[in-house]
């Protein structure tokens, strides 16, 4: 049984034309399930408890990046399939599943190819892409237990699930990048390729520094504070994907 | 952001250590490593191992191919080929199949020519036995 979720922001009036054609195309091809819109009254915890407990076993987030990633730390401990259909401009994680935008999308949870993905572990906060902490001068990393990293001066790190620098989210490791802060106004992108980066594969780090907590964000959203152990937690969820999807590292 | 172009590592490099951080302790890698800035403790790899010029790496270290072309104080053992740069300094025993110095290295150590294989799983455990066929050439240079 599918149950279809959508963030609140498709309330808005732009959405109505787009969502029903969704609705219709999920309807033409049988996938057709319960949904419900989520309201500053409904938590998306508490629609999808009541969705699993009414036997749901695909629950299919409608929505952006940031709903699906709220969504995976829902569900990563359940036994359903994850659905994405991404809706309101250009989706970094529904590139890398191999999902196209809105109705189109519809046709890839009806063709129903489902992979199993590590996740990240933050803490107790599951991110399907990357970890991102704060720069600071004074970060400490320690490695599979194995050894540590000192950043010398201002330095950011990202620590990457699925998505950049030919990650492979099936191989129960992670990246941590440690990235030095120039201080010059550069893109996300352009800092990731700068010379002084260094590139560690774990598969566990812990993060911390001497001084005040640092916020860390999950996918792009601030979950936990430092310290945090990061661990990769091996063919944790199960998400059905595009056929087009581009496997990097395989 | 995240193009065809940007998700690939440079060079296929598993591990780089840049030139802005310390790594202190087991250093343990199945990739090729790039070492930039300042290790101590131990380095092993089954791949190539490449420590650029003004790298200082104080820690025994072992890989199948390795260059050296900044600082090392402690033992070298490449189970193929031991290049070392120009600019190259090395302060401990060195073991290869091959070994090339270049004009103007600098070694202070034993130099060992002998037929070294060995593999080492994630945790940096032996898998095959090293020197499997030790060669009678032991070479000494007091450089």
């Amino acid at each position: 049984m599918y149950f279809y979720l959508y963030d609140a922001f498709l309330r808005e009036k732009k959405y109505e034309v787009p969502l029903a054609r969704i609705e219709g195309r999920l309807f033409d091809l049988g996938v057709q399930g319960k949904s419900e819109k989520l309201t500053i009254l409904k938590s998306m915890k508490e629609l999808v408890d009541g969705a699993v407990k009414r036997g749901a076993d695909t629950i299919v987030a409608v929505g952006n990046d940031e709903t699906l990633s709220k969504m995976i730390r829902m569900v990563a401990d359940r036994n359903v399939i994850l659905g994405y259909i991404p809706m309101g401009g250009r989706s970094a994680i529904a590139s890398m599943l191999g999902i196209p935008s809105a109705e189109k999308a519809c046709d890839v949870l009806s063709a129903r190819i489902i992979e199993r993905f590590d996740l990240g572990k933050a803490n107790d906060a599951y991110f399907l892409s990357f970890l991102q902490i704060t720069p600071s001068a004074d970060l400490l990393l320690e490695c599979d237990e194995r050894y540590s990293v000192e950043p010398i001066g201002l330095q950011g790190v990202t620590v990457y699930n699925f998505g950049f620098l030919g990650k492979n989210p099936r191989d129960g490791i992670l990246e941590a990048v440690v990235q030095p802060e120039t201080g010059e106004r550069t893109s996300f992108l352009s800092r990731h390729r700068q010379a002084e980066n260094s590139i560690f594969s774990v598969r566990s780090v812990r993060v911390k520094n001497l001084g005040k907590s640092l916020a860390a964000y999950a996918d792009g959203q601030t979950v936990v504070k430092t310290p945090i152990l990061v661990t990769a937690v091996p063919k944790k969820i199960r998400m059905i994907v595009g056929k087009n999807r581009q496997v990097p590292g395989e | 952001m995240f193009g065809k172009d940007d998700d690939k590592k440079p060079g296929g490099v598993e591990s780089l250590i840049g030139p802005s951080v310390k790594v202190d302790g087991k250093f343990f890698g199945k990739g090729t490593i790039v070492v930039q800035g300042q290790v101590a403790g131990t380095m092993k790899t089954n791949e190539n191992l490449q420590i650029d010029q003004g790298a200082i790496v104080k820690a025994s270290i072992e890989a199948k191919n390795i260059t050296v072309a900044g600082e090392v104080q402690g033992n070298v053992k490449a189970y193929e080929r031991l290049e070392l740069a120009e600019s190259a300094r090395v302060t401990g025993d060195v073991e290869a199949k091959t070994i090339s110095i270049g004009a103007g290295a600098v070694l202070n150590g034993k130099c060992t020519m002998a037929a070294t294989t060995a593999t080492m799983d994630r945790e940096g455990e032996q898998t095959q036995p090293q020197n499997k066929q030790k060669n009678s050439r032991r070479a000494e240079l007091p450089i």
